[in-house]
């Protein structure tokens, strides 16, 4: 009679594979939380590097041109209402209460929202209406000529057309709001209190945006954000501002 | 025996496991590589544009540090933006241009490019606003042989004459000046003496022009009087500048001297001193026996001509010094805002 054939495996062979197969998908499964805490990580951190170029251009952008004392202000710790320029006329004739310009700019001068500023001295007038007058002074081919309606007459050689803004930082995001209107945002909710201060940098008063993004997981600690953007030299940030108030 | 085994027995993921793993690997190295991609794109064209931001800007510094007035007088007003330079240096194409938009204001404008074609070009612009020193801006300020904002003692045996730029033919008098004299005084000659309504005046000397006195409801006060648009504030900055000469205070001038006399105090010229060309004073200037002064001067607060002393309006004269005076070639900002936005044209 032959031998009964014992196939299989023994409970030792049995307990082995157990283990080795237990210790393997810890493993795998720690390589896998770390590498998703990592993607995380990265993803934070790409936002942030993101919102960080987003609120560099755009204040860059629209600071650069600004004279602190006259077109910044200061509202509280949340905003900054500025003077936001959308383009440059050149004044090529007059008339009562009327600029002819011709018009470079981000968009066409609108009266609805626009004020006009004297490049060459301190006059500033809200502009009632803005049509394209071509043809009403020699201009380069293509570039507009527009008749820019004022308040009041205005003397100057070039002028700035600029809207009222403000730029928030509300609900962990920097946005802008246009006048009264609501508040866009430009960057998304990554920014844990975020706020400007009268910052004190060297060589005068300052206003500084502060924004910190903690990395949510605290994964990596160090590579939290803490961006201070010195914005400009002010010399005197006011609080009076009225918010939304239109006028040059 | 050992048979071999048919590809139905053929069983096992081994193959599939391969594959599976060689595609999740393609995937993620696609991935990255297209994060990495893009980061790097992302950071190149940022890098662009920083660069061609201030090359557009240090091509205005340098159009602004290298501005000579008279090469700009003949532009016409208001014409469009006339080419200035352009070059190309380190990948950066910067160009810029020069428009008048007023006698003496002018806007400058750069535009910089950075980058290639296959990972994108980046655009930067700037514009400046500048003032320039126009002579005849100067001259205005220069109304007559002796401007006074206070007392003025002309004693007997001192002599003021005041002719316009047409009277003293014979001198080769640059055509420039004469027009500006006919259009500062109508054609016809320059007053000897202007001083403020109220202010004590003795004219004993011999006082010539057209005419002898001339009263002012108001002359600005000495802190505001300066060389023409160029404020106190800025003259000092001028004085590194050859043919001006600025004193910080009093001053007792005693040889001679030409070009333009800025003294921020009292001026004494000493018997015999001679002077030719304007005379700015903030303080009362006093003309010793003897001394001379030609070309025009302005005093704050009041001026003395002693006996034998003589002051005679020269807009010739002038004109000449303040064409050669190198700092008032130089333009200036016009105001807090010069560093004004520039953008594309619109389409």
């Amino acid at each position: 009679m032959l031998p009964v054939s014992r196939q299989g495996t023994t409970l030792a062979e049995m307990l082995v594979v157990m283990v080795l197969t237990g210790i393997l998908f810890s493993a795998v499964a720690g390589v896998v939380r770390h590498s998703g805490r990592l993607v995380r990580a990265q993803h934070h951190r790409m936002e942030v590097g993101e919102a960080r170029l987003t609120v560099r251009a755009v204040l860059q952008g629209d600071l650069r041109w600004l004279v602190p004392a006259t077109d910044l202000h200061r509202e509280g710790t949340a905003a900054l209402s500025l003077r936001a320029a959308r383009g440059v006329g050149i004044v090529c004739r007059t008339g009562p209460r009327v600029l002819y310009v011709r018009y470079r700019g981000l968009r066409a001068p609108a009266g609805a929202k626009d004020s006009v500023l004297a490049l060459d001295g301190p006059e500033a007038a809200a502009l009632q209406d803005a049509r394209r007058a071509d043809g009403a002074c020699d201009a380069a081919a293509g570039e507009p000529v527009y008749a820019l309606h004022l308040q009041h007459d205005m003397s100057a050689s070039a002028v700035l057309v600029f809207e009222r803004g403000a730029y928030h930082l509300a609900d962990g995001a920097l946005r802008y709001r246009l006048g009264g209107a609501g508040r866009q945002p430009l960057t998304a909710s990554l920014f844990r209190e975020p706020r400007f201060d009268p910052g004190n940098a060297a060589g005068g008063p300052a206003i500084t945006a502060l924004l910190s993004a903690p990395d949510p997981d605290h994964a990596y600690p160090d590579h939290g954000t803490r961006l201070t953007i010195y914005l400009l030299n002010a010399s005197a940030p006011a609080d009076t501002a009225t918010p939304g108030a239109r006028g040059p | 025996m050992c048979a071999l085994r048919t590809p139905a027995m053929r069983t096992g993921i081994a193959l599939l496991l391969a594959i599976l793993l060689l595609l999740l690997l393609s995937v993620l190295a696609t991935g990255m590589l297209t994060v990495a991609t893009s980061q790097a794109r992302t950071a190149a064209l940022i890098q662009d544009r920083e660069r061609a931001r201030l090359a557009a800007e240090n091509a205005l510094q340098d159009a602004f540090a290298g501005w000579s007035t008279p090469d700009h007088l003949q532009d016409a007003l208001r014409r469009g933006p006339a080419p200035l330079s352009r070059r190309t240096a380190g990948g950066v194409d910067v160009a810029t241009s020069v428009e008048r938009l007023d006698t003496d204001l002018f806007l400058l404008r750069a535009r910089a490019s950075a980058g290639s074609a296959s990972r994108g070009v980046a655009t930067a612009r700037a514009a400046l606003l500048l003032r320039a020193v126009l002579p005849e801006q100067v001259l205005a300020g220069f109304p007559a042989a002796l401007t006074s904002s206070g007392p003025v003692t002309v004693e007997p045996g001192a002599l003021i004459e005041a002719r316009h730029a047409a009277a003293t033919a014979g001198m080769a008098c640059p055509l420039e000046a004469i027009n500006a004299v006919w259009r500062l005084f109508g054609g016809g000659q320059a007053p000897a003496v202007l001083a403020p309504s109220g202010a004590p005046v003795a004219l004993t000397g011999t006082v010539q022009g057209s005419p002898s006195l001339r009263r002012a409801d108001a002359l600005p006060a000495p802190p505001a009087i300066g060389l023409g648009p160029v404020p106190w504030a800025r003259i000092p900055v001028l004085a590194d500048d050859t043919a001006l000469v600025y004193a910080p205070g009093d001053l007792a001038f005693p040889g001679t001297g030409r070009g333009i006399l800025v003294v921020d105090g009292d001026l004494t010229l000493a018997d015999s001193a001679a002077f030719e060309g304007l005379v700015l004073v903030r303080g009362h200037v006093t003309l010793a026996p003897g001394a001379s002064v030609s070309g025009a001067l302005r005093a704050g607060a009041g001026a003395t001509l002693r006996d034998g002393a003589t002051l005679r309006y020269r807009a010739c004269t002038a004109w000449r010094v303040l064409v050669a005076a190198p700092g008032l070639n130089r333009a200036f900002r016009p105001g807090p805002r010069w560093w004004v936005p520039d953008f594309p044209p619109m389409r």
